[in-house]
């Protein structure tokens, strides 16, 4: 396990550097003056000229490049144009507001679709099996703005349970308050994913000789399916939990739009707005760089569940064992 | 003679495979009711100065805000007094414009360099698959996002923005499929033979993968269309006055309270004919590959 996790965490490396790389050629090399797009058609040339000096982007895109890179090794984003703060401290601040609203919609989720898909497999073809996965499948297809949107309608403008912009400042109950609406929105095509994935995997277990065996030595039908098969079809499905959380970021950026949370998100697209590129490359460095980490921890995870993948890679030791 | 009735056998049999497809996916209700939603989709998309009512540009603020049903407005009308029905109608030309050309996009770049990765192996393969795993490393959505900062907004940019961020998906799929049918017998016999390698890889291994890429890409649209409503709501893909559904849900938002219908409806387009396709897209997966049918 740990050559894997060392393997892994080498090749982190220079997707970590693509990434990086993406992001500058995508902010500096495209046809445009980032300096001159930042201060708008108003800007004198002087003005433009300062910013461009301020920013550093008279230098060759390579030394540039490599100033960042420095930058980056020692958690230096640069500064953000338009809060005049380093950016790695604007994103200290609002990360944490993500990080609880994808968690809390991770939570629903897999409350909501693992047992829905648990139960599908073992009723295949039934009623519940139908409306289920017709649902899961709306879910799935469901424009995560606009479901945002309807819930906002119903719940806070025609029924006024529930806030609908901001986090919420008046402690805990009132967070929860807030948090309920952008998570729910968030977690709908999760659920969606996590019902038809974990049927499909049960049902490819449940079809196993030693299901049947347990079945037929008289044990009880709920520790068949929740100790035995869906024990064994769990790997594939945290897979696929990974997959989703990176998922979540996606489209945490659309919901913290719509509900003002003050996420990464909503950070973005306001230095967007704002035409803060220092932000903006710093934000989005700093969110893939989280999507990767997730997508390391998903590997091994599923690697520790799973002897086969370890075994795989370490075949002549491990696997012999 | 021989070579003419092995023509024609191999030619019946593709005959046979194809309708045996067909047959299949018309035997999946579920699939032809997603079938029936895309063509409803693409029929408003083809004739949209048929089946508008009014025209989706003309501005009249004394019409503002009218109800469903109000003064011969079939779903209303915008904060500008545009015809809802007759926006939603044109926006479905948007929709699958994007739908098809930045899925075909993708496909076609992403195809290209998975079967080049897969099949050379080696330094391309790992630079490819790295270069894949970077672009692979941004949430979908926020790769586009950037894109469109910096390209700027408007239709070419939106299939290029979403074209782009979709290449590392089928890049992917292509050379994990490449890998296990290069190393089949057929493959080993053509390379024994001498047959070039740009014919092995196109003529040969493509066409015994593509199920599994029509698969995907049907199922790709369905993103490509959300991705592109997600992109025009926050401002940043197609520009009002020309409608996308996007952008109606966009001003959709800001009249929520007065007028709700402006949001619901908008949404709902985009929802059925994403639905439409995610339904005829596990179809034809089914039809195509009965294994994973469950």
């Amino acid at each position: 396990m740990f050559k894997y996790t060392l393997k892994r965490l080498v090749q982190l490396i220079p997707t970590l550097f693509i990434v990086v790389l993406i992001v500058f050629i995508i902010t500096r090399v495209i046809p445009g003056d980032p300096a001159a797009v930042m201060l708008g058609p108003q800007a004198s040339v002087e003005d433009v000229e300062n910013l461009r000096e301020k920013l550093g982007l008279n230098e060759s895109i390579w030394s540039q490049l490599g100033d960042y890179l420095k930058g980056l090794l020692k958690g230096d984003l640069g500064d953000s144009y338009y809060y005049n703060e380093p950016v790695s401290d604007i994103i200290a601040e609002r990360f944490p507001a993500t990080f609880v609203l994808s968690i809390s919609s991770m939570i629903i989720s897999l409350l909501v679709g693992i047992p829905i898909g648990v139960i599908s497999a073992t009723k295949q073809y039934s009623k519940f099996d139908y409306i289920t996965m017709i649902l899961a499948l709306i879910g799935i297809s469901m424009p995560v703005f606009w479901l945002a949107l309807m819930l906002v309608l119903i719940f806070s403008v025609n029924l006024g349970w529930l806030p609908s912009v901001g986090m919420g400042s008046e402690g805990f109950v009132d967070i929860i308050k807030h948090l309920i609406l952008p998570s729910i929105s968030l977690a709908v095509i999760s659920a969606g994913v996590f019902a038809r994935f974990t049927r499909s995997s049960m049902l490819d277990i449940i079809k196993e000789d030693y299901i049947k065996t347990a079945n037929a030595k008289g044990l009880k039908q709920k520790v068949v399916v929740w100790k035995h098969a869906f024990k064994n079809a769990l790997p594939p499905i945290i897979t696929i939990v990974g997959i989703q959380f990176s998922s979540l970021l996606s489209g945490a950026i659309l919901t913290e739009t719509i509900f003002s949370w003050p996420g990464m998100g909503k950070l973005i697209v306001d230095a967007i707005e704002k035409r803060d590129y220092s932000l903006v490359q710093g934000g989005v460095i700093f969110v893939a760089f989280v999507y990767v980490i997730i997508n390391l921890a998903v590997d091994l995870s599923y690697a520790l569940l799973n002897p086969k993948v370890r075994a795989g890679f370490e075949g002549t030791s491990e696997g012999r064992k | 003679m021989e070579e003419n009735v092995q023509l024609n056998l191999e030619l019946m049999k593709k005959e046979q495979k194809a309708n045996s497809f067909i047959r299949k996916l018309l035997r999946n209700k579920t699939a032809v009711i997603g079938l029936i939603i895309i063509l409803i989709t693409i029929i408003c998309a083809l004739f949209s100065p048929l089946l508008s009512t009014h025209d989706p540009n003309k501005v009249n603020t004394v019409e503002a805000f009218k109800k469903p049903g109000e003064d011969g407005h079939i779903l209303g009308t915008d904060e500008y007094g545009r015809d809802l029905y007759s926006r939603i109608v044109y926006g479905s030309r948007i929709s699958i414009i994007v739908g098809v050309l930045a899925t075909s996009l993708g496909a076609i770049i992403g195809i290209i360099l998975g079967l080049i990765s897969g099949y050379k192996g080696g330094i391309t393969d790992n630079i490819i698959m790295r270069l894949m795993d970077g672009m692979f490393a941004f949430p979908f959505i926020l790769l586009a996002i950037v894109m469109m900062t910096v390209l700027g907004s408007g239709l070419q940019n939106v299939v290029f923005a979403i074209g782009i961020a979709n290449i590392p998906s089928y890049a992917r799929i292509v050379r994990g499929q490449v890998l296990v049918v290069k190393e089949q017998d057929y493959c080993q016999a053509l390379v024994a033979l001498g047959a070039s390698k740009f014919k092995i890889v196109f003529n040969h291994i493509l066409p015994n993968i593509l199920s599994s890429i029509i698969v995907y890409a049907t199922l790709n649209i369905a993103g490509a269309i959300i991705s592109e409503a997600a992109l025009s709501f926050l401002g940043l893909g197609i520009q009002p006055p020309t409608p996308s559904w996007g952008n109606i849900l966009k001003s959709g938002k800001d009249y929520l309270i007065t007028a709700p219908h402006i949001a619901s409806f908008s949404g709902l387009a985009i929802l059925m004919t994403v639905l439409g396709f995610n339904l005829f897209g596990d179809g034809v997966r089914d039809a195509l590959d009965p294994k994973q049918k469950q």
